[in-house]
């Protein structure tokens, strides 16, 4: 029996010796920009995976031991983890990763929100502090990952020179990318798309494509034939291009609206990690590929 | 001296006057409503519509309709909040019963993993007795669950221990004393004795097999007094396992909603009653399938054997604490939202003693206010 107590040991000895802060992010994005902002000084965790709905995760409870050791727990606010997250910080007795605690960032009060709703849920499954799905903006790339810096800087002052460079160095190659992908959407602006779920607003805002409708009839409520068969009109009136999915919704209606008038399915991916998206501008990359073919 | 206090006063002023907005956050005041700092409130309601072809039947258990009709089978108000830094508060008071389900305090700050929650709660044992009934995936409470742990499930003052071993998986050791029971434990009110303690413990592991599948094992022990004739010490004891697999595929293009739920809960239990010792063994296994977001079925089977002891008589009561039982349920669920379903379940029951019953279940359950969080 005893010589089953050595694993357990170097396990828990090599916990204490890793260096710097572990850092955890509800969703693979915000961590990928504390990975560019941290670099080798941190560890960084993502507990959503890239092709999962981030609305409605199984609070596994690995999960919990994830938040026990984090020094940093990146969420991104406005609800959108409302369903799983709150037992997992309970659960995991790190003071640190409470609301309020130093090592809890919620990242949309780093960001300027869009939707902003007076909170009905006759009105769907509404989040009343905005939309939050804010990420897929480049603009608002920058804002995370000047915020995280702030944040790493204060939680490991040693290196607080590092983390503000890292950040400058991302910001710039982010925006040398923003200019380019700026100049490859300019002749596809006033474009008009539909979506499944308004998961796009804020990347339709930085692109300067038109929203004009949406699959769902209100938020968080799957679409039905009806409203699909009236989307119909609307999109061949309209002349809408593109309809935009996430890629953990069912595609059954949003391809029969497709065929039925001639727009472009186009199921993208939601995150980080997903199909041909290693880095947060590879994710970016993506999108603006797909928005432009 | 004042020179000083007036130095640390300003110093203070300054601090409170420096902008306390995020970047992108509205740079102006916000108007303060005074009920800010209130706990998330969230009201559930279950209502029921049911039938059996007996009407003499076994008592079905909590939040179950006693008769054919409709019945409101549960009302409750949930309330949540963080107390301070090192505090956090949960309450659910039943509107039908008039009485608080539970009422709890949790650290968040101790060291060493540790975690102590006191208040009035439902011990953690097995996967079913702690959750109320918006979580269940049937209309009915499992009567194994009722035979050892009363229609409401055990649930009582005290105060609970949990450590997280340091593990590279999840393993979590969980105690508590609770001053009463319910079921095969003796239900005390106020002045209970060392004695009368009840001492539920729980070992929970989990294991992430991939991102798809999921496993988790618990085995779980409890002791106290018995609900039989107490008072010349006789005792219950109750242990189980309980295992928990999940398959939910999360690819690219996998409707991410789909997925296959198989819960088994086993237990043994030793009953000490007036000149007699009770053996009894018992179970729940339940298999859930998500066709989509919006629906899921289920099925499960429930099981429960007399293994030792005299047989039920009126004088030993004993037809209240288990009899031989074989229970199978079918249920359809469908979620218009997060927050409202409706179930159908067909049940179909034979007790020892009882004619068979056919149960047939219509269930609309409605939740508003905060938005709830759901647990493993």
């Amino acid at each position: 029996m005893s010589l089953h107590w050595p694993i357990p040991l170097l396990l828990l000895l090599s916990t204490v010796v890793q260096a710097g802060p572990r850092v955890v992010s509800t969703i693979p994005d915000l961590g990928a920009i504390a990975a560019e902002v941290g670099g080798d000084l941190v560890t960084v965790t993502s507990l959503v995976r890239p092709t999962q709905d981030p609305h409605t995760l199984d609070a596994r409870p690995s999960f919990v031991l994830d938040l026990n050791r984090a020094d940093l727990l990146l969420v991104v606010g406005m609800e959108l983890e409302a369903g799983w997250l709150p037992p997992l910080q309970v659960s995991a007795r790190n003071p640190r990763v409470q609301k309020g605690g130093d090592g809890y960032l919620d990242c949309s009060t780093l960001i300027p929100p869009l939707d902003v709703q007076t909170a009905d849920r006759s009105k769907g499954d509404v989040h009343p502090g905005g939309n939050p799905h804010y990420w897929f903006d480049p603009r608002n790339g920058v804002r995370l990952a000047r915020g995280i810096a702030e944040r790493l800087a204060a939680l490991d002052p040693g290196h607080a020179a590092d983390y503000r460079a890292r950040a400058d160095a991302f910001v710039s190659r982010l925006e040398g990318r923003m200019a380019e992908w700026q100049a490859r959407l300019a002749p596809r602006k006033g474009t008009r798309v539909v979506v499944y779920h308004r998961s796009w607003t804020y990347l339709l805002d930085w692109a300067g494509f038109i929203e004009a409708g949406e699959l769902e009839p209100k938020p968080g409520i799957p679409p039905s034939p009806d409203h699909v068969a009236g989307l119909v009109t609307r999109v061949q009136q309209q002349g809408i291009r593109y309809v935009l999915q996430e890629s953990y919704y069912p595609t059954n209606l949003s391809k029969l609206l497709a065929e039925k008038t001639g727009a472009r399915l186009k199921v993208l991916p939601t995150m980080v990690g997903a199909v041909r998206t290693n880095t947060y501008e590879g994710l970016i990359e993506t999108l603006v590929r797909e928005l432009t073919d | 001296m004042p020179r000083i206090l007036a130095g640390i006063l300003s110093s203070l002023l300054l601090l409170s006057a420096r902008p306390a907005q995020a970047q992108g956050e509205p740079s102006v005041g916000r108007e303060l409503l005074g009920n800010e700092m209130n706990p998330a409130l969230s009201i559930i309601l279950d209502t029921v519509g049911s039938y059996a072809s007996e009407a003499k039947r076994v008592p079905l258990g909590g939040h179950a309709p006693t008769a054919n009709g409709v019945a409101i089978t549960g009302a409750e108000l949930t309330a949540s909040a963080s107390v301070d830094t090192y505090f956090r508060f949960d309450a659910a008071f039943s509107m039908t019963d008039l009485e608080l389900e539970e009422i709890t305090f949790t650290t968040l700050a101790l060291p060493g993993n540790l975690q102590v929650r006191g208040g009035k709660f439902l011990a953690r044992l097995g996967r079913h007795n702690a959750t109320h009934a918006h979580a269940w995936r049937f209309v009915l409470h499992p009567l194994p669950s009722q035979y050892l742990f009363g229609a409401e499930g055990l649930g009582a003052p005290g105060l609970e221990v949990s450590w997280l071993a340091p593990l590279p998986w999840y393993t979590e050791l969980v105690g508590a004393v609770q001053v009463g029971g319910r079921g095969s434990f003796l239900e005390t009110e106020g002045d209970a004795s060392g004695k009368d303690l009840v001492t539920p413990l729980r070992l929970v592991q989990f294991f992430d097999l991939s991102d798809d599948w999921a496993l988790q094992v618990g085995l779980n022990a409890v002791q106290g007094p018995s609900a039989l004739a107490p008072g010349v010490g006789n005792r219950a004891y109750a242990y189980g396992f309980d295992l928990f697999v999940k398959w939910r595929p999360i690819g690219f293009g996998e409707t991410g909603y789909s997925f296959v739920a198989w819960t088994t809960e086993a237990w043994a239990r030793e009953l000490e009653a007036p000149l007699d010792r009770w053996r009894d063994v018992g179970g729940t296994s339940d298999l859930v399938v998500g066709l989509d977001k919006r629906w899921e079925t289920a099925l499960r089977g429930e099981l429960w054997r007399r293994v030792e002891g005299a047989d039920p008589t009126e004088a030993n009561q004993r037809a209240a604490f288990g009899l031989d039982t074989e229970r199978g349920s079918v249920a359809l669920t469908f979620l218009p939202s997060h927050f409202s379903r409706v179930r159908l379940q067909y049940t179909l029951e034979h007790v020892e003693g009882y004619a068979v019953n056919h149960l047939a279940l219509v269930q609309v359950e409605v939740s508003a206010g905060a938005h709830g969080a759901h647990t493993y």
